[in-house]
């Protein structure tokens, strides 16, 4: 009984914002290449400990992300590629993570998967938007690795995190397009956030 | 006369190091008192932090294949060799005494020489980056078993004279010569490393996954495993130097570009082991490597220096 108490005393609930750094990889239309691209997310964080210096997190959010298209322009003589097409991303995210406390208690090191449900991808060219969601191949799923410094303030803490999200899915929805050529594009994001950790129930010792 | 006293001058004072170290001080992974032998391509079962550099070439034996006409007539044979050269990094970082997590980059790249080799094989490279974790798993005086799960991206830049007249011939199309595929698997392991006494070691590990290939279209299982039998003779001798006997069987879409076939690796390293936190060593080896529109793997002798820092 005693052990239920102490586990939900010394779990957090909080919001997190920041940025993200989005980035298709992979095969790219003929001349060109992607290029990442800044956007932001929100969401809620649930972090359930189960050991002193282990934490299981849930971390349900929004991010609109996405890649840009850069395509070769002459410039001086020289081949120059500029960005061209933006390409926008909205995902719901679902991660699922292990987060690993240090010693000293500044730094949490997190790892885990995460699962996108897209929400839609449009292409804008800066002339007209054309929605191009139906060539996402659905759901897709990334492996997360982390690192974040953990600053208390009073019983809860501010945690700054970076988050590199490589997927693992082909995004390519190659059913709609059974070509020869088969194209493989992962997207692949880095995301720097700040989450405030509220403690759940009662005093909490060690943050 | 001060070049010949030299060596003596260097392993004089490596024995004066070996000598001066203890199992508090010295940062290389051990147990049952044997200070392990460590391999540039090897998967590790300790947490330690590290890092490592490997630097490797390898050239093949020569290689024929003889092209027939329609009726079985044969038309030409040719001959060809191949170069295979690799630099690497690797980064692991201890979190708990339990658990690391682990970054490895680098650059692959196989050449064909002769005419043979240029026409079947052209110009390829392929650069890599590989993460994962590392988790101890159970631990002994002798022996420590740990878990690994990895993830591995590749990005390969093909020159292939042969596909590109293919695609000419034998469907009109005039393409690119050069050719990009991006590949990606994860896979999951287990590693284990076993001290017989402080002489002698064994290390041992198996890793099976899933992922890309490098025909589109084509996923599929893949698989690497080795063993290295270790001695450190600086555990009895004033003799700073350990040798591995090992052998390395791989699938993974690295070396390996061709579907369902697999590469081994069988050679012996000599390293300095007379640092409490360096090893510096040689690795000599021979390679079987199955390699696109040729029958029989590719017999290659591969040379490797590899370097690695212990941190704690």
């Amino acid at each position: 009984m005693e052990v239920a108490t102490v586990a939900v005393s010394q779990s957090y609930i909080g919001p997190q914002i920041g940025l993200v750094s989005g980035r298709f990889a992979g095969d790219s239309p003929p001349n060109s290449v992607y290029s990442s691209k800044i956007q932001y997310t929100v969401g809620l964080n649930f972090d359930l400990r189960l050991k002193d210096d282990l934490f299981l997190a849930f971390s349900p959010g929004y991010a609109k992300g996405g890649s840009k298209l850069q395509y070769p322009k002459e410039v001086d003589g020289e081949q120059v590629y500029e960005d061209s097409i933006n390409l926008l991303l909205q995902v719901v995210n679902l991660p699922v993570v292990i987060k690993i406390i240090s010693n000293n208690g500044k730094y949490q090191f997190s790892g885990g998967f995460m699962a996108s449900v897209p929400i839609s991808l449009s292409a804008d060219n800066n002339v007209r938007e054309n929605d191009i969601t139906d060539q996402l191949n659905g759901a897709a799923f990334s492996m997360l690795f982390g690192i974040g410094y953990r600053i208390p303030i009073e019983r809860s803490l501010l945690v700054i995190d970076l988050v590199y999200a490589q997927g693992l899915t082909n995004l390519a929805n190659n059913i709609e397009n059974p070509d020869t050529y088969l194209p493989r594009i992962r997207y692949s994001t880095f995301s720097l956030t700040a989450g405030w950790y509220l403690p759940i129930g009662k005093s909490n010792d060690k943050p | 006369m001060k070049n010949i006293l030299y060596p003596f001058l260097f392993f004089w004072v490596s024995g004066i190091a070996v000598m001066a170290q203890t199992e508090e001080t010295n940062h290389i992974p051990h147990l049952n008192r044997h200070y392990f032998v460590p391999h540039s391509t090897a998967s590790w079962a300790f947490t330690n932090s590290h890092f490592s550099t490997n630097i490797g070439v390898a050239t093949s034996e020569e290689f024929n294949k003889i092209y027939y006409i329609l009726d079985g007539e044969q038309l030409v044979a040719l001959k060809g060799e191949m170069v295979f050269t690799n630099i690497s990094f690797d980064y692991q970082q201890k979190i708990k005494d339990w658990v690391a997590f682990y970054v490895s980059t680098g650059l692959t790249a196989r050449v064909g020489t002769e005419l043979l080799g240029i026409l079947s094989q052209g110009v390829n490279t392929v650069t890599f980056l590989k993460m994962g974790w590392l988790v101890r798993i159970a631990t002994h005086e002798k022996y420590q078993l740990s878990g690994s799960l990895q993830l591995n991206n590749h990005s390969a830049t093909f020159i292939s004279i042969s596909d590109f007249v293919t695609s000419i011939v034998e469907d009109s199309l005039i393409t690119s010569i050069t050719k990009q595929v991006p590949i990606l698997n994860a896979n999951a392991g287990l590693r284990f490393a076993y001290a017989i006494n402080d002489l002698y070691g064994v290390q041992t590990f198996a890793e099976f996954g899933w992922g890309d290939s490098y025909e589109r279209g084509v996923d599929g299982p893949n698989y690497r495993a080795g063993v290295i039998f270790d001695v450190n003779l600086a555990a009895r001798t004033k003799v700073p130097l350990g040798i591995a006997a090992f052998y390395i069987s791989s699938s993974i879409p690295d070396l390996v570009q061709v579907k369902s076939k697999a590469s081994s690796n069988t050679g012996l390293r000599i390293s300095y082991s007379g640092a409490p936190h360096f090893n510096f060593g040689l690795e000599l080896s021979r390679l079987n490597v199955p390699v696109p529109n040729i029958e029989e793997k590719i017999k290659s002798t591969s040379m490797v220096i590899s370097t690695r820092y212990y941190f704690n």
